[in-house]
């Protein structure tokens, strides 16, 4: 046992006598000073820019408050933009296209092709872009004014002396619009 | 010994003071990194590191007193990590002639110094078998030649762990010199 513990000693002697020896030490303090500029040049770009922005502030704490509102207003900001172009390209999905004499696009259901048959006149050559919503509200307005426009007739033909009146009223315009 | 002054112009950012620092403590450090690590260049790296830590840091640090222990807090925290992660690669593998090479080295009347390859070897033979925490422990005390206070304040251990530790560092290394030699 003794002479494991001698042994040992004599080891820890030998290791303790031979001080590791830091070679090419002033490589090793140039690095570390390189990787340190290095680093702090990275910092120095990001804390140039805020000093050249909020330079004018000379209150540390207002400065901080502004770069914080400021870091705050960028980031809402982006935000928001990003919420409209989701809705642009939402709304961009369901609108349909109308051509010179083709409707395309989603109008694929009888309403609007009835519509585009209906409104006879050509359409201009450049391209109109209605969303489907819209040309619902059209389809929906066009269908009553003709509901109306039947019902008016048929009272009118039911009633022989509104009739006459009518008769003799679209006679007087006609005579006047000919000069007879 | 360092001085304070340095140690407060770095806290104040000077990085030519900064440089005056790392010459100064860079052998320390090294030493520490090379007994715990037995590799010279992974050694070096775990300076650089710990410089570099240092210089992020330095102004954290609540007095000058108090920055050897911190740095080598730094050094060693950074060798364990090292430890942990060469231990799940490596195996032990008994080599014949390092223990040969030791036995021959005591076996001399005369104790001589040793280049760092061969002191690498025999702390790396002495300390394969033992945990980081025993190793560090063992590196600390028995090479460095600090005290259980101080050990216990830069590894964190309380001094009780310290010395079981040590102990049990002590017991494996005498059973592979009993072994081998």
């Amino acid at each position: 046992m003794k002479s494991e513990e001698a042994k040992y000693d004599k080891i820890l002697d030998i290791l303790k006598r031979s001080k590791p020896v830091l070679s090419n030490s002033s490589d090793l303090e140039e690095n570390i000073m390189n990787m340190i500029m290095q680093k702090q040049k990275k910092n120095d770009r990001f804390f140039n820019v805020l000093d050249f922005i909020f330079g004018w502030v000379y209150v540390g704490w207002v400065r901080k408050a502004l770069i914080a509102a400021s870091m705050i207003l960028i980031v809402a900001f982006t935000y928001q933009q990003t919420i409209i172009l989701k809705r642009i390209n939402n709304l961009d999905d369901r609108a349909i296209f109308i051509e010179d004499q083709s409707v395309t696009g989603s109008a694929n259901d009888a309403g609007r092709a009835l519509f585009y048959r209906l409104s006879g006149q050509k359409l201009p050559s450049s391209n109109i872009t209605i969303s489907e919503k819209q040309l619902d509200q059209i389809m929906n307005s066009y269908n009553e004014l003709e509901k109306k426009y039947r019902d008016l007739i048929k009272l009118i033909e039911e009633n022989p002396e509104l009739m006459n009146y009518v008769e003799k009223r679209l006679d007087e315009k006609s005579k006047k619009k000919f000069n007879l | 010994m360092i001085d304070h002054n340095i140690i407060e112009e770095c806290r104040k950012g000077n990085l030519s003071y900064f440089r005056e620092l790392v010459r100064i403590t860079s052998p320390f450090a090294f030493s520490i990194a090379f007994r715990m690590l037995g590799d010279e260049e992974l050694a070096k790296d775990i300076v650089q590191e710990t410089m570099i830590t240092v210089w992020q840091k330095i102004g954290k640090i609540k007095s000058a007193n108090s920055f050897k222990m911190w740095l080598y807090r730094i050094v060693i925290n950074k060798c364990y990590d090292q430890l942990r992660r060469k231990k799940k690669i490596n195996e032990y593998k008994v080599d014949e002639s390092g223990w040969a090479f030791i036995s021959n080295h005591i076996s001399e009347e005369s104790v001589s110094e040793m280049e760092n390859k061969e002191t690498a070897r025999i702390i790396n033979l002495l300390t394969e078998n033992l945990s980081p925490k025993q190793k560090t422990v063992f590196v600390l005390v028995d090479l460095e030649e600090m005290t259980l206070d101080e050990t216990s304040n830069i590894t964190g251990m309380s001094k009780v762990n310290v010395k079981a530790n040590l102990h049990y560092a002590r017991e494996r290394i005498n059973k592979m010199i009993k072994k081998y030699i």
